[in-house]
């Protein structure tokens, strides 16, 4: 076996270990390269988290970040949402009343404007 | 393979609308990071340290992750490597001797043998030997065992060729393996 059929023998096994796939054609391989292959799943197995002192306290403190992120996130959608808020309380029947406040007032203005020279007439027939 | 990365993103999808469970990704990803970051860094003190780090930045971060350019794994462990290639940045510079590494020295001449378990002697020794290989060598080695990821995925963090981490990998472990079957003797 040359030297770049191991390499490539060495790769395949190196994803396999990887993907945990069964079936790894140990016996056919040279004593080296199984050496190593037994290393390398050897190395993969390796867990040096268990002991970690600070995976629980890390988490805690995640939890409470994660917690005031979420809290901050809700404050600010409920400033963006108070003015849309106020718009959509005015009801139709209010509408409908400031409309036909205007509409008398209009009227009004017009009725004064239209009654001045009808009264400027009539003083000028008694004269 | 599709499966998974269909859960990463569901689970993105879910951090993203509500930011409380960003904790089911610490507990899904801890032990990977954790390892990459050990694999990387000698001293317990300073892997707890930046294991924190990468998860905090992550968290501040999560509205920018876009689930399109990369996997959620992917994402997290960029931040680790930037921050832990910071780390050596700033200790080449300042040229800092961390308290942990001297405890670990005398930890290491004073404590008999047999106090310590296999196991655990065996993982430091590997931690030990790791830090004679070149800074290369170790992040693909760290990124392949300690983060467990494939050829594929290390090759599009790193900008190398799928061929390219395959040589590397072959010639970290056998060094490796070489250098530990040199202390055994």
């Amino acid at each position: 076996m040359t030297n770049h059929d191991n390499r490539t023998i060495f790769y395949y096994l190196l994803d396999v270990i990887t993907h945990r796939k069964q079936g790894i054609p140990n016996e056919t391989l040279p004593d080296d390269i199984k050496e190593s292959i037994n290393f390398a799943v050897w190395m993969q197995n390796l867990d040096f988290s268990e002991d970690s002192s600070i995976k629980a306290s890390l988490r805690t403190h995640l939890q409470k970040q994660t917690e005031l992120l979420s809290n901050a996130g809700k404050i600010k959608l409920s400033e963006g949402e108070h003015p849309q808020k106020k718009g959509t309380r005015l009801s139709i029947g209010a509408l409908i009343s400031i409309l036909a406040g205007g509409i008398s007032i209009i009227i009004a203005t017009i009725l004064i404007v239209f009654q001045k020279p009808k009264k400027e007439v009539s003083d000028k027939q008694t004269a | 393979m599709k499966k998974t990365e269909w859960v990463v993103l569901e689970d993105e999808r879910i951090a993203e609308a509500n930011a409380e469970p960003f904790v089911i990704l610490y507990d899904r990803y801890f032990n990977r990071i954790y390892n990459y970051v050990r694999y990387r860094c000698f001293d317990a003190v300073s892997a707890d340290d930046l294991t924190a780090q990468v998860f905090l930045k992550a968290l501040i971060n999560i509205k920018k992750y876009d689930p399109k350019k990369a996997p959620f794994d992917a994402w997290l462990f960029s931040i680790a490597r930037n921050l832990i290639n910071d780390f050596y940045r700033s200790k080449k510079k300042y040229n800092l001797v961390n308290i942990d590494d001297v405890e670990h020295i005398l930890v290491r001449s004073n404590r008999p043998l047999e106090e310590i378990s296999e196991n655990k002697d065996e993982k430091y020794r590997l931690l030990n030997k790791l830090e004679t290989l070149s800074p290369r060598h170790r992040d693909i080695i760290a990124l392949k065992f300690g983060a467990g990821m494939t050829n594929r995925k290390i090759a599009r963090l790193t900008g190398l060729t799928e061929q390219n981490v395959g040589v590397i990998l072959h010639r970290g472990v056998k060094k490796l393996r070489k250098l530990m079957e040199e202390e055994e003797r």
